[in-house]
């Protein structure tokens, strides 16, 4: 179990991060999402144990990764580019992190090189952004630490890796009990694949959800009516999208007073449509464009 | 604390200026011990032909093969660089966040460069000192080693390179990138002089002397990092000072490399209370060095013309100081991708 | 085998790989015993949460379509259950008559759903060669 703890991050006395809070079972993946600058990165890298927060605390296993930095082993943090290993030769970062992760599986690398199609290179920085990127990843994934933290993984790539991408992370959850904690601003590409979804905004968690729950809880409905949205239904809904009389509104399903308001109104037509993740993103953090 | 990994990477990230300071050591000791024997033989044959005359070496000239000369001087400029290979450029680029991120304490993270440095100066001195101090036994100027003492060539520039390179790493400590280490290490390196010579040129410009001037005092040596590095320190009380200072700068490291607010990477100064003194230091530095500069260039007999050269001196580098600094103030090196 | 994810349905992605299962079971795409994919390989070829797969396996597990060997693999039952509960059967007769509204409402003629209806059920009936 990892939980971040009433996690707080002040940056120039601005606050980056507040009150974070939420924690994560082993076996899952957790969409980590947010609008650009809303502290992603900045509570990935403090769950790394790089940036210490103003308050709060970061536990694996109970024990705070600040105060035992040790059972940062069972921890992975891969940032969003390889930067810092670009001078390395493969053979050296295999020496290297099989002397960091006490449990890191040599066969276990070999394996996934091979499977992806990956030579060694006597310099990561060889290496294309796109296999790099591949690099990255079984590199984590072969320290079998429980917990992978990842940032933004597919940002900029083409779309045969970028399925490789999260093929990999999909496989390696299933057949081991890692952890996947995943940041990105693309939700279409995380929708299946995220079991949690913590929602961030302006710092602060926003919302959390297992994501079976999440479509149980709204519903997207698409309405039109002869004169402008009635304020009886506005009051109820998020109002999604709007071109002329046509509404896109998501619904919460709690709302039992929402279906005779709603006929009250005297739609022209009104149905119902599949909700997406983006729709109740867009909802909860607002704002349609620069997602 | 003897993480392999931790090594390695330190090796790796700094190889390139151990070499070079593999180098200077063996063009410093068994080079130069070579070429100076040379040299004797060369002074011994000419002194044979003038009659009564017998060629001596001096104590210095032995002293300077093994410390106190040029080569120390970049001795100390590569131990300067090796504590930016190692922290410096990990701040200016993402390597600081894998580093950070290992799972290692922020004590045995310093301690593995703070080792890696110290053991390969110890190493490099001594795998160098040794052949040289063999070179000049074996030759006709054995007699020379008698002239010097264990302290002059052995612990005083050893203690004093080891001191040297704790102080840059501790330096690195609070600095948040490569340019601003760079500075603020030569800086403080000779800061007691430094300020010892501008208090000085004040007093003398205004004719007015607070406390008789003349040459530094040697308690103010004692103060100043940069000249143990140099082999200055050869006496007891210097090499006391050093271990002393050793212990120190390694604790003071530690302690401030815990505190690191890493996310100010990039700017000038980690601790942000810090600098606005740093800031008013370097700006009131550059200001009177101005007024001393400037100053110099007036006639010798024209009192009343020094004293005011010397505040137009003081007064435009004043001014360029402060447009300098605040622009070191508000920089912050983005390194490649970086978000926060 | 191919699932396929509809992005357009409302139905959770579990609910999607069940009945695509069972569809693929009754129209005889998957024979009694034969072994289907691990959850390792169906949420890599889907790219979904390994979560959801494992989901949808144990509820078919649960209405007895597939049986799961452990170390061996996940088969189909070699009896298939009773397609589904009377309960099951009234509300799948309801969801049909108001598809059936709709679409007389919507412009469809009689002719026009006979036809979409003999149509598909032929199609469903059609004795199928196995591959």
């Amino acid at each position: 179990m990892m939980e971040i703890k009433h996690v707080s991050k002040q940056i120039r006395r601005v606050d980056i991060l507040r009150d974070i809070d939420f924690s994560a079972g082993e076996g899952n993946i957790i969409g980590l999402v947010g609008r650009n600058g809303a502290g992603k990165t900045t509570l990935l890298r403090t769950m790394a144990g790089i940036l210490k927060p103003t308050h709060g605390d970061v536990l694996i296993d109970g024990k705070s990764i600040f105060k035992h930095p040790e059972i940062k082993e069972k921890l992975m943090f891969v940032p969003d580019s390889s930067e810092a290993m670009k001078n390395y030769s493969t053979k050296e970062l295999v020496y290297l992190y099989r002397h960091i992760y006490p449990e890191f599986d040599v066969d276990h690398f070999d394996a996934l090189m091979y499977r992806f199609g990956l030579e060694r290179a006597s310099k990561i920085g060889h290496y294309s952004k796109g296999m790099s990127a591949l690099f990255s990843l079984i590199l984590a994934f072969s320290t079998n630490a429980r917990y992978i933290l990842l940032d933004e993984p597919t940002d900029g790539l083409d779309v045969i890796i970028k399925r490789q991408v999260l093929q990999m992370i999909v496989e390696e959850v299933a057949e081991k009990e890692t952890s996947v904690i995943i940041s990105s601003h693309r939700l279409d590409e995380l929708e299946y694949m995220v079991n949690e979804v913590v929602l961030i905004k302006d710092g602060k968690v926003n919302s959390h959800y297992q994501l079976d729950d999440m479509k149980k809880e709204y519903r997207k409905m698409q309405a039109a009516f002869d004169d402008a949205l009635p304020e009886d239904v506005a009051s109820h809904v998020h109002i999604l999208e709007q071109t002329g009389r046509v509404y896109t509104l998501l619904v919460p399903r709690s709302d039992d007073t929402f279906d005779a308001a709603l006929k009250e109104a005297r739609p022209i037509f009104y149905e119902e449509l599949p909700m997406s993740l983006e729709d109740y993103f867009v909802a909860k953090l607002g704002g349609k464009h620069d997602v | 604390m003897f993480k392999k990994a931790l090594w390695f990477q330190n090796y790796k990230q700094s190889r390139f200026v151990l070499g070079i300071l593999f180098v200077l050591f063996v063009i410093q000791m068994p080079l130069q011990a070579i070429l100076t024997i040379e040299t004797w033989n060369e002074r011994a044959a000419q002194a044979d032909q003038a009659e009564e005359y017998v060629y001596e070496v001096q104590s210095w000239e032995v002293e300077a093969i093994f410390s106190d000369d040029l080569f120390s001087l970049m001795v100390s400029g590569a131990i300067l660089l090796l504590a930016l290979v190692l922290v410096g450029l990990e701040r200016n680029t993402r390597r600081n966040d894998f580093t950070f991120a290992l799972p290692f304490t922020r004590t045995q993270l310093y301690l593995a460069k703070w080792l890696l440095g110290t053991g390969t100066i110890l190493l490099f001195f001594l795998l160098n000192f040794f052949p040289s101090y063999f070179i000049i036994q074996q030759s006709d100027f054995s007699y020379a080693l008698t002239l010097i003492t264990a302290p002059d060539i052995f612990w005083g520039p050893l203690l004093g390179y080891l001191f040297f390179f704790s102080f840059c790493l501790f330096i690195a400590s609070l600095t948040g990138e490569m340019m601003s280490q760079t500075i603020i290490t030569l800086v403080t390196a000779f800061l007691p002089q430094i300020i010892f010579t501008l208090l000085q040129e004040l007093m003398r410009v205004h004719d007015f002397f607070l406390f008789t001037i003349g040459a530094v005092p040697r308690w103010v040596d004692y103060l100043t990092p940069g000249l143990y590095a140099v082999g200055e320190m050869s006496d007891v009380i210097g090499m006391s000072l050093s271990c002393i200072f050793i212990g120190l700068t390694l604790w003071a490291g530690i302690f401030f490399y815990h505190r690191n607010r890493v996310e100010y990477n990039g700017e000038f100064l980690l601790f942000k209370q810090m600098t606005v003194p740093t800031a008013v230091l370097l700006v009131i530095l550059v200001a009177f060095f101005g007024g001393m500069i400037v100053s110099s260039l007036a006639p010798w007999g024209a009192n009343a013309l020094r004293i005011i050269s010397y505040w137009i001196g003081f007064c435009t580098f004043l001014l360029f100081a402060l447009i300098v600094t605040r622009r070191l103030l508000t920089m912050n090196v983005r390194f490649f991708g970086k978000a926060l | 085998m191919l699932f396929h994810i509809d992005t357009h349905s409302s139905s959770p992605i579990y609910e999607q790989i069940t009945s695509q299962v069972k569809e693929m079971c009754y129209t005889g795409l998957l024979r009694p015993g034969e072994q289907l994919p691990s959850i390792r390989e169906l949420s890599s070829q889907m790219v979904v949460n390994p979560n959801t797969v494992s989901r949808a396996y144990a509820e078919l597990e649960r209405s007895g379509l597939i049986v799961t060997i452990r170390g061996r693999g996940t088969f189909v039952a070699e009896v298939l259950p009773e397609r589904s509960t009377p309960r099951e059967r009234a509300r799948l007769e309801r969801m049909l008559r108001r598809q059936i509204i709709d679409s007389y409402y919507g412009g469809l003629t009689r002719e026009q759903i006979r036809d979409v209806t003999e149509h598909c059920l032929n199609e469903l009936e059609a004795p199928h060669d196995g591959n």
